[in-house]
């Protein structure tokens, strides 16, 4: 499989995915990765 | 049960493909807080350094800790060279597995950074290679992450690590467009300050 084939077929996956998550969990998971983008951040700058 | 957020399934990824023996590279969404802006996803893509024969006690680890995957699929993702997705049982997120095969992968493995968390440590692609990948993909996104990294952590690049692996992966053209980009809108800001100003 080449790369481009590859990387369509997992678009497809992850739209797939997230096609089943609801409006609630999609806030949780805004929340979730803002949280780890601060503490990312908090690790890089020490 | 507590969901699992973005944070513990990185961290619990990272630490059970080390338990099996290999190594784990976060990349895109993932290594992006540490280089550039963050932005939304509901995947981690990892790049995985990982013996054939440790799939089967890999995915017993995995599935002790709610991630699925079978030794088959992780099988198929090697020989095919494709991608494989660890669903999360436990939370909404999802990682996106790739092995480490070609020398470009296996350098980007060679030369993650460590990134330490209370939670646990994991590891991200260089800044190099986070430009160089995100340009040989080359989606309007990707060019915009591109355009991220290098306002945020352009003084960290490397220039003589970067050369190589941009013209390894053809795109050294393209870097230095979105270069001579960037320095025409910072000269155009400058000047429509300086109108202002008058």
């Amino acid at each position: 499989m080449d790369e481009t084939e590859a990387r369509r077929q997992k678009r497809l996956n992850d739209t797939r995915l997230d096609a089943a998550k609801s409006v609630e969990e999609r806030f949780w998971m805004m929340n979730s990765l803002s949280l780890f983008a601060v503490s990312v951040r908090e690790a890089v700058r020490q | 049960m507590t969901k699992r957020d973005l944070t513990r399934l990185v961290v619990d990824f990272s630490s059970s493909v080390e338990q099996a023996g290999g190594r784990c590279v976060f990349m895109g969404a993932v290594a992006l807080p540490v280089w550039g802006r963050p932005r939304a996803t509901a995947d981690a893509d990892a790049l995985l350094l990982l013996s054939e024969t440790k799939f089967e006690a890999f995915a017993e680890i995995l599935a002790g800790i709610g991630l699925l995957t079978t030794p088959a699929d992780l099988r198929d993702a090697y020989e095919e060279r494709s991608h494989v997705t660890f669903v999360d049982q436990r939370g909404p997120f999802h990682v996106d597995g790739k092995f480490a095969r070609s020398p470009a992968e296996l350098s980007e493995v060679e030369s993650a950074k460590r990134i330490e968390l209370p939670e646990g440590t994991f590891y991200v692609t260089a800044v190099e290679e986070t430009i160089a990948f995100k340009l040989s993909y080359g989606s309007a996104q990707d060019l915009e992450d591109v355009r991220g990294i290098l306002a945020i952590s352009g003084d960290q690049i490397d220039p003589a690590r970067l050369g190589p692996i941009l013209a390894d992966l053809g795109v050294t053209q393209v870097y230095r467009q979105l270069q001579e980009e960037i320095a025409r809108r910072g000269a155009e800001k400058v000047q429509k300050q300086r109108k202002g100003g008058e």
